[in-house]
C-alpha cells in the first residue's frame, strides 16, 4: 500500500513538474502588458499543483482576466 | 421599352431597401461623469442604470460601486480591498433589478448583491470564473464562463448558486477560449450572444434552438500567439452586446472593425445588419438602458459617457 501510495506521490510530483516546464517553455519572449500579466497569473497558478484540478480553474481565471485585459486597453 | 426595362431592374432594388428599413442613426452626448482633472471615476469597468436614470458603476481602481444620479451627481459610494461582504478584489461585471444591483469580482468566485442605496444584502456564491452575466426574473443568474474542459455553456444558477441548467450554444469542441462569448437575453427569454473570437453573432429561441447565426466582418481566422506554452487567440473580433428597448442588437467590434473598439454594429432582431456607428471614443463595453440611452468610455476608463440615439 505504502508502495503505491510513495509511486502516486512521485508521479504527480513528475506531472507537475512536466507542467511546469511545458507552461513556461517559451515565455522569454518580448510580450504586451496583457500577456505578461497572464503569464504571472500563470506562474501563480502554479503553486496549485499537484492538484491539477485548482489548477485548470485557476487557468481558466487567468485567461478571463487575459481577455478582459485585451478588452479594456485595447491591445 | 426603355423606361419598361429600367423599371424591371429598379423596383426589387427598392423594395428590398424598403424592407431593411434602413434609418441614419447617429449619437448625441448627453452626459459626461468624470474627467482627467477630477477623482470621481478611476478606471470604470460595468455600468448599470434604473428606471430612476440612477446610474451604477463599478470602479476596479478604488475597489468600489458607485452611484451617480440622472445628472451625474455622485450620491453613495461602497466598497473597499478584500474578500469579505461588501469588498472587492476586482470589480468587475454588473447587472441590476427593480430593487438589487449584482456584482461581480474577478478574482472572488461569488456575485455580491447590494440594494439601490449600495447596502450590502446578500452573496450568491459562483464557483466558476465569470466572462459575463445576466441576472434573469426570480433572481436567476445566466452566466457565461469559460471550462478547459467542458466548452460552449451558459450556466444558470439560483438564488443560492446552485446550477439549475445549461444553455449549449455549440455542440463543437473549440480551442481554448474560442467560445468565450458576451451575451444579452431579451424580456422574452431570446438568448443573443456574440463570440469574442470568431466571427459569429447567434440568437437562440427561449428553449435553446438556434434561430440565426451572421457573421459581419469576413474575419476567417483570428491571430494566435504562443504565450507560456498556451496557443491562445489575441485579437478580439467583437467586445460586447446591447439590446435597445426596441429588440434592436448593438454589437461592439474589436480589433477587427475599421475603427477598432468604437464602431457598434446594429442589428435588427432577424439579424439585418441595419447600420454602424462609430463612437467618439475607444471603450471595453456599451450599454442601453431603457430608455435606450447609450453608455461608453472615455478616457481609458476615466470617463463615463452617455449618449441620445437618433434616427
Amino acid at each position: 500500500m505504502n508502495y503505491f501510495r510513495k509511486q502516486s506521490r512521485k508521479t504527480a510530483f513528475l506531472l507537475g513538474f512536466i507542467t511546469i516546464l511545458i507552461v513556461f517553455n517559451g515565455f522569454s519572449q518580448e510580450f504586451g502588458d496583457c500577456e505578461q500579466a497572464l503569464g504571472r497569473c500563470m506562474f501563480d497558478k502554479i503553486r496549485q499543483l499537484p492538484n491539477f484540478v485548482q489548477f485548470y480553474n485557476g487557468i481558466a481565471y487567468c485567461a478571463i482576466g487575459y481577455v478582459f485585459c485585451l478588452k479594456y486597453l485595447d491591445e | 421599352m426603355f423606361l419598361l426595362c429600367w423599371l424591371i431592374m429598379t423596383i426589387p432594388f427598392f423594395l428590398y431597401t424598403e424592407g431593411k428599413e434602413e434609418k441614419d442613426w447617429h449619437l448625441e452626448e448627453v452626459l459626461s461623469i468624470g474627467s482627467l482633472e477630477e477623482d470621481t471615476l478611476f478606471q470604470w469597468v460595468g455600468v448599470a442604470v434604473d428606471r430612476e436614470q440612477n446610474i451604477f458603476v463599478t470602479d476596479t481602481m478604488d475597489y468600489s460601486l458607485k452611484k451617480f444620479d440622472a445628472k451625474g451627481k455622485l450620491t453613495k459610494q461602497t466598497g473597499r480591498k478584500g474578500q469579505g461582504p461588501g469588498e472587492f478584489l476586482a470589480p468587475r461585471y454588473i447587472d441590476n433589478t427593480k430593487i438589487s444591483i449584482y456584482v461581480s469580482d474577478q478574482f472572488n468566485p461569488k456575485i455580491q448583491v447590494f440594494d439601490k442605496n449600495l447596502n450590502y444584502t446578500h452573496s450568491i456564491p459562483i464557483p466558476l470564473p465569470i466572462s459575463d452575466f445576466s441576472v434573469l426574473p426570480e433572481e436567476e443568474i445566466a452566466v457565461a464562463t469559460l471550462s478547459t474542459t467542458k466548452s460552449g455553456r451558459i450556466y444558470i444558477f439560483n438564488s443560492t448558486g446552485k446550477i439549475q441548467r445549461e444553455i449549449r450554444y455549440t455542440n463543437e469542441k473549440l480551442p481554448l477560449m474560442m467560445d468565450m462569448v458576451n451575451f444579452e437575453i431579451d424580456s422574452q427569454g431570446s438568448l443573443y450572444l456574440v463570440y469574442n473570437y470568431q466571427d459569429k453573432i447567434e440568437k437562440f429561441s427561449p428553449e435553446g434552438k438556434k434561430l440565426w447565426s451572421k457573421k459581419l466582418l469576413g474575419v476567417k481566422k483570428v491571430q494566435k500567439e504562443k504565450i507560456a506554452s498556451l496557443v491562445i487567440p489575441s485579437k478580439l473580433i467583437y467586445k460586447d452586446i446591447a439590446l435597445d428597448n426596441s429588440g434592436n442588437i448593438f454589437i461592439l467590434g474589436g480589433s477587427f472593425s475599421k475603427n477598432p473598439s468604437r464602431d457598434v454594429y446594429i442589428l435588427n432582431p432577424e439579424g439585418d445588419l441595419l447600420n454602424t456607428i462609430t463612437l467618439p471614443d475607444t471603450t471595453h463595453c456599451i450599454y442601453i438602458d431603457a430608455q435606450n440611452y447609450l453608455y461608453s468610455r472615455a478616457n481609458e476608463g476615466v470617463t463615463l459617457k452617455k449618449f441620445k440615439m437618433k434616427y
